[in-house]
């Protein structure tokens, strides 16, 4: 698949309905491949988090500065995040209510993850991508109960990409699909829940970025290494070779722009690492951006229980004012 | 005295507001109606395992004196009449303290659970609501994704012990579906069906095998069953019998189906231990 710049898919023709902002076309900034295990809130020690850690995990927490940088100099309107916990089976669900607040506790680690959320959504956005998908033939609702519980996922990937919390958010669920049918047919639901979604910013003129809220392995240890510190670092570590080699392996297809070829092992990587992926976030951001044939940057890399995760960077606007490809 | 009651039963909202789905309502008035044979013959704490409280590095245990709040589904969060719904759960202290050593002693990692706001799953809150009415104190295990069919039994053994150690009559719930297979579309309730017509016949063949307790039979094709009818949890509701003694004393106990129908494709029942 070949790399196309947003406003070139404005001429892509439109099912969904509603207006095109024809003077102001939105655009994505770019996507990030945005980890979320609890432990990165928990070691930042944010007020809005009840528990109280002694750091750990720095390595990936600190990759997370160059998103937030990034965020900051690039102003976007939203942040559209598609989270795997928040699963569904019915359908592809989006979160539209203008704001939401609650208490969020990780009902797996509830001794790390108690944080209180307070949530702007971009209702309007949110409101266009459920249009969107429904016009592409997907199953989408829209989730407008305010008694809502918003899932740690979602929330650890947007308070670690900006824990300001001053940019509106839209959260999308993860289909379970994946788990129905097989990889192809859920591969291709989330492709075109990419192309609705970047349909969607498009016609609302946002500039988005995206996050696709992911592990890559996600093989992880049994136990609690050490239940009366989760922070001790001399006791986290990858959870096997074999999955640090394929987590090197999917990166280093990022870093080199083989985005082709990284989503023809994408089902291999799943059987073999158990990898997040196959939740459908990472599929879902590359389709909305394209499928870009450029080098994702590399941010950070790190192990959480034996899980891999790493922070990824496909910056679209940087390469379209280098003339792209 | 080990636990002197069972129940299997399922976990979805759907059956709390049954509307004209008769399979709905005879799921529902099924629990209701054991929620007071527990009451007629005594019981005064319930046991909670549902698959659908999740837990992966090890168990948790419920230890919050009284867990209350709203509680909306992931996915079900636009049912009329229940898409928020509403918890009081009253916990059995001790009893939670005293499971979680019995666990640790037994090299079960767990740990105990009292926080607010703790996200109660649908499962549990569902079968509360109907079989509760009366009071029962309710304690709760979470589902390890890792424990295997013979990690439950083992951890169920040692809850049994535990429970066996009071005076309280004590009914373990088991919340879990049959068939896993949901539809993944909008349906209309009162065309829902076992969406798979195998599904239905394995559905049936379990369910008739838990009523004969042949649990030699069950453990030989409940891998099969579990694989092909995208079993909930792999049937380890069957394991977490086991582990209870539910299967122990056929002769005296047995089994029975109070009711079986279809929740938006998959299967459930309301299995109750009697005579």
């Amino acid at each position: 698949m070949k790399w196309r710049f947003c406003k070139g898919l404005l001429a892509t023709k439109r099912k969904g309905g509603g207006t095109l902002n024809q003077a102001n076309p939105g655009s994505i900034l770019g996507g990030w491949l945005a980890p979320h295990p609890p432990h990165l809130v928990y070691a930042e020690n944010p007020p809005q988090n009840e528990p109280r850690s002694r750091g750990g995990w720095e390595g990936l927490r600190w990759a997370y500065d160059h998103c937030r940088a990034r965020i900051k100099a690039q102003r976007p309107d939203v942040i559209v995040v598609h989270s795997p916990h928040w699963q569904t089976v019915v359908g592809h669900h989006v979160l539209a209510v203008k704001n939401l607040r609650g208490l969020s506790v990780d009902p797996i680690f509830p001794h790390l993850f108690r944080y209180h959320f307070d949530l702007e959504v971009d209702t309007e956005l949110a409101d266009a991508i459920y249009a969107e998908a429904r016009s592409v033939g997907l199953t989408a609702k829209r989730m407008i109960n305010p008694d809502f519980r918003v899932d740690y996922g979602t929330i650890v990937s947007l308070h670690m990409m900006n824990p300001d919390w001053d940019i509106p958010v839209v959260a999308i669920s993860a289909n379970n699909s994946p788990y129905f049918y097989d990889d192809d047919v859920a591969q291709d639901e989330m492709t075109r829940l990419g192309e609705a979604t970047r349909a969607a910013i498009v016609r609302t003129g946002r500039r988005a970025v995206l996050a696709a809220s992911n592990t890559l392995s996600h093989l992880h240890f049994s136990r609690e290494p050490n239940p009366d510190l989760p922070e001790d670092m001399s006791r986290e570590h990858v959870y096997s070779q074999a999955q640090y080699e394929w987590d090197m392996r999917v990166i280093e297809l990022m870093r080199a722009g083989k985005t082709s070829e990284l989503l023809a092992i994408l089902p291999e990587f799943m059987r073999e690492t158990f990898a997040e992926v196959k939740a459908g976030s990472l599929t879902w951001m590359l389709s909305a951006m394209g499928f870009p044939e450029i080098p994702a940057k590399f941010h950070g890399y790190g192990s959480v229980i034996g899980t891999g995760n790493a922070v990824m960077e496909w910056d679209l606007s940087a390469a379209q004012q280098g003339g792209g490809q | 005295m080990s636990f002197a009651y069972a129940c299997l039963v399922p976990g979805l909202p759907h059956i709390l507001a049954p509307g004209n789905n008769a399979a709905y309502r005879a799921l529902a008035e099924a629990m209701v109606r054991a929620g007071d044979d527990m009451q007629e013959r005594g019981i005064r704490r319930l046991f909670y395992f549902s698959t659908q409280w999740l837990s992966v590095l090890g168990h948790l245990v419920q230890a919050r004196p009284q867990v209350a709040g709203r509680h909306v589904d992931e996915n079900w969060h636009d049912l009329p009449e229940v898409g928020s719904l509403p918890f009081d759960f009253k916990v059995d202290v001790p009893l939670a303290e005293a499971t979680y050593a019995a666990l640790d002693q037994a090299n079960f990692q767990s740990r105990l659970v009292n926080y607010e706001g703790f996200p109660v799953d649908t499962g549990t809150i569902v079968a509360d609501r109907l079989l509760n009415r009366h009071g029962f104190a309710a304690n709760m295990l979470s589902c390890c994704v890792y424990s295997d069919y013979g990690d439950t039994e083992r951890l169920m053994r040692t809850v049994t012990k535990v429970i066996a150690a009071d005076d309280v009559p004590t009914a373990l719930v088991v919340v879990s579906g049959l068939s896993g297979r949901y539809f993944t579309k909008v349906i209309d309730p009162q065309e829902d069906h076992i969406s798979d017509p195998g599904d239905d016949v394995w559905n049936r063949r379990i369910l008739a095998l838990m009523e004969q307790g042949q649990l030699i039979e069950l453990e030989q094709v409940v891998a099969d069953y579990a694989r092909e009818c995208k079993v909930d949890m792999g049937f380890k509701a069957l394991a977490v019998l086991k582990g209870a003694g539910i299967f122990d004393h056929p002769a005296q106990r047995q089994l029975m189906t109070q009711a079986y129908g279809p929740i938006y494709g998959t299967g459930a029942a309301v299995v109750t231990l009697g005579p």
